[in-house]
């Protein structure tokens, strides 16, 4: 028993990690713009197909280069996509409409997606396969990926928003919009840059899981719902909230197969999500978000 | 610029109407790319088929089939298969013919269960004798009753336990999930000797009916079993997988869609690699084998409809024909929609021998199907109306599903 809770705790903090990662995409788009993005599902399909099915299984590139050329793209989508969707949407009048707009946008990008690709499954041989094994405890190489890599990436935004320029002017933008642009930060081009940040984090996202659920239309669904809720548990609008509420519903949602059947693990995400809507709607770390 | 402007509508308005006057002077294919939108393998009626084939005869008779495909959604490599074998044996029934006997419409139901609805509607009104289609099991269920109000047969691929034979004009292709399941439960029990057999089955009218059938197996004989079901679209399946290695089971059948056993076979390496394994067909399948690394399933034995590597004469042929034709190997989705094409296409010619091609002596002469001898086996139509009481059952050389047995069940 004890190898077992072991076993689902090294899976649930890996998967934690992953919803952790999109929890802070959501969080970025909504501080910078105050939009709810909900094509974040499709972003990082998108990313996982450009690299896997255009990078590597197309031209034939090598993993670092198809990395830094899909992160590349991605960055660049994300800007069209806050200079040409967000910065319009954000200033209508009913967030509703601008969430329906993130809605829409997340349907046409599936339309590309399954133009350009094709609607077949796509896996990229070799990428993070493996596993290693030490006694009774079998580890993919994926998770041990996933887990350096969001720990790497954590590590690095807070770095960059508060060493850096560009960081500082995002922070700014989101605390206050009208003042920051009043000290003569360029409101827009912030926004442009959170997003493409974000999307680069949708890009990162989409390679890490492409060895654990295969390149298709869907692979991002069930993990873009369950970032959103990490935002909510850990405290919507907070990078280190969005963290938190990932790793816990990682863990919480593989420990408790232990005692319902695993059909049911996906509901103790969303139980715990309106549990704490109702409840305690700020969140883990609401107080200080 | 209001010049410009009246040139460039101009422009457009000429490019449509030759587009247009191109479409209807050629007659022929319209590309079902979008979204529900007809493809046809002949244009027009009936009449209008005859003369675009050029060589029928005046009082040459000439048949529509239909064909409800799922040309786009999830499912549209399988699609594109259906559509290709039942197009290839049209053409072989043309050729005998030695005229365009037969017309296959082709309307794309995109693997949900109101396309299926919607194309089925469709081949009605365009006056097609009897329908191949549509495929999944939830989609046929959903035009059931329109084939039964407009008395016209559809002959499915779902292999649902549901699809019980209370329809007179639904008739299924491919061998049924009890019969399959069956079979997985039986090989698993008796040739390799399981003794606690854990079953990872999709939670849908599918996995749960093929679970039930083993589960009825080793209740019957005496095996213990563990009960690992898991959602459509799941990707994580470590924890039914741990609990299986914890159960100390010794063989595992997997039953459930195409995705997901890709996944639960890297899962399965990963944490209980040295289990035996039972698949469902989908293991067979190259939509799923691409998705997996060769010692992820090498050894794995799955019960399936179809081996293009079976040495029956009757599938060679149809291998050597449909790789000519396409360059490409069969799969269990061509040789299923091929038989049921045959088989309505034996059942018109019947009819025309009796004297009446109607879609209701159309569909007594399927109904009286016997010993028909098609890729996926023999087409024998019982009292529920299932044509086909035969599986393979394969085994994994790494990626290469290997012809190992052929089972019949009565």
């Amino acid at each position: 028993m004890t190898t077992m809770v072991i076993q689902l705790l090294i899976t649930g903090i890996a998967y934690g990690l992953i919803y952790s990662l999109v929890g802070i995409e959501y969080t970025l788009v909504w501080n910078s713009s105050g939009l709810l993005n909900f094509s974040h599902d499709r972003l990082i399909t998108l990313g996982a197909y450009i690299f896997g099915g255009s990078m590597i299984l197309s031209l034939n590139l090598n993993y670092p280069v198809a990395i830094i050329v899909t992160l590349a793209i991605m960055g660049c989508v994300g800007a069209l996509l806050a200079m040409g969707v967000f910065n319009r949407l954000r200033s209508m009048r009913s967030n509703i409409f601008a969430i329906i707009g993130t809605v829409v946008l997340s349907k046409i990008i599936a339309e590309f997606i399954r133009l350009f690709w094709g609607s077949g499954n796509m896996r990229v041989p070799g990428w993070l396969s493996g596993t290693v094994r030490i006694g009774n405890f079998a580890i993919t190489v994926a998770n041990i990926v996933i887990t350096v890599v969001a720990i790497v990436l954590v590590i690095v935004l807070q770095l960059f928003f508060k060493f850096t320029k560009s960081g500082k002017a995002i922070r700014c933008v989101q605390q206050n919009k009208k003042a920051s642009a009043l000290m003569g930060i360029n409101v827009n081009r912030s926004i442009c840059i959170t997003t493409g940040i974000s999307t680069i984090i949708c890009a990162v996202v989409g390679l890490l899981v492409i060895p654990l659920v295969n390149i298709s239309a869907t692979m991002a669904i069930t993990i873009g719902l369950k970032g959103f809720c990490a935002g909510v548990i850990g405290g919507f609008g907070y990078i280190p909230g969005a963290i938190v509420g990932g790793i816990f519903i990682g863990i919480i949602e593989n420990l408790a197969t232990l005692v319902i059947p695993a059909v049911y693990k996906d509901a103790v995400s969303f139980i715990f999500l309106i549990v704490f809507l109702v409840v305690k709607p700020t969140g883990f770390l609401g107080k200080r978000a | 610029m209001k010049k410009l402007i009246a040139l460039l509508l101009a422009g457009v308005m000429a490019i449509s109407l030759t587009a247009c006057g191109g479409q209807e002077s050629s007659g022929t294919t319209a590309a079902a790319d979008g979204g529900g939108t007809t493809a046809e393998a002949d244009g027009g009626d009936d009449t209008a088929a005859a003369d675009d084939g050029g060589s029928a005869a005046a009082g040459d008779a000439v048949y529509t089939i239909g064909l409800a495909a799922m040309l786009t959604g999830d499912n549209a490599l399988n699609g594109e298969r259906m559509q290709k074998s039942t197009e290839m044996a049209i053409s072989q029934y043309n050729e005998a013919a030695g005229y365009e006997k037969f017309v296959l419409r082709v309307e794309d139901d995109m693997t949900t269960t109101e396309g299926a609805l919607t194309a089925v509607q469709h081949l009605i009104s365009d006056g097609c004798l009897a329908i191949v289609g549509p495929h999944r099991s939830s989609n046929a269920l959903a035009v059931s009753e329109t084939a039964q109000e407009n008395e016209v047969s559809i002959l499915v691929g779902g292999t649902a336990v549901s699809i019980d034979g209370s329809n007179p004009y639904m008739f299924r292709a491919r061998a049924s999930d009890s019969i399959m399941a069956e079979v997985a439960a039986s090989f698993a029990g008796e040739t390799l000797g399981a003794k606690k057999i854990g079953v990872m089955h999709a939670s849908d009218e599918y996995g749960q009916g093929g679970a039930d059938t083993v589960f009825a197996y080793c209740e019957e004989n005496g095996i213990e079993y563990v009960d690992e079901p898991h959602n459509v679209n799941d990707v994580d399946f470590t924890n039914a997988i741990l609990d299986l290695q914890t159960q100390g089971v010794d063989t595992v059948v997997v039953w459930t869609h195409d995705a997901e056993l890709a996944i639960i076979a890297q899962q399965l390496n990963t944490y209980l690699p040295d289990v035996q394994v039972v698949s469902s067909p989908g293991a067979t399948l190259d939509n799923v084998l691409n998705l997996c690394e060769a010692d992820w399933v090498d050894g794995w034995y799955s019960v399936t409809d179809f081996i293009s590597g079976a040495d029956e004469t009757v599938v060679q042929e149809f291998v050597a024909a449909y790789e000519e034709m396409y360059g490409e190997t069969p799969d269990l989705y061509a040789a299923a929609y091929y038989g049921a094409a045959v088989t309505i296409l034996e059942a018109v010619l019947a009819a025309e021998e009796a004297g009446e091609v109607t879609s209701q002596t159309v569909r007594d002469q399927i109904a009286a199907t016997s010993g028909l001898e098609l890729p996926t086996g023999t087409f024998t139509c019982d009292d529920v109306n299932d044509l086909v009481h035969s599986c393979v059952i394969a085994e994994l050389d790494g990626l290469t599903p290997v012809y190992y047995d052929s089972v019949s069940v009565e």
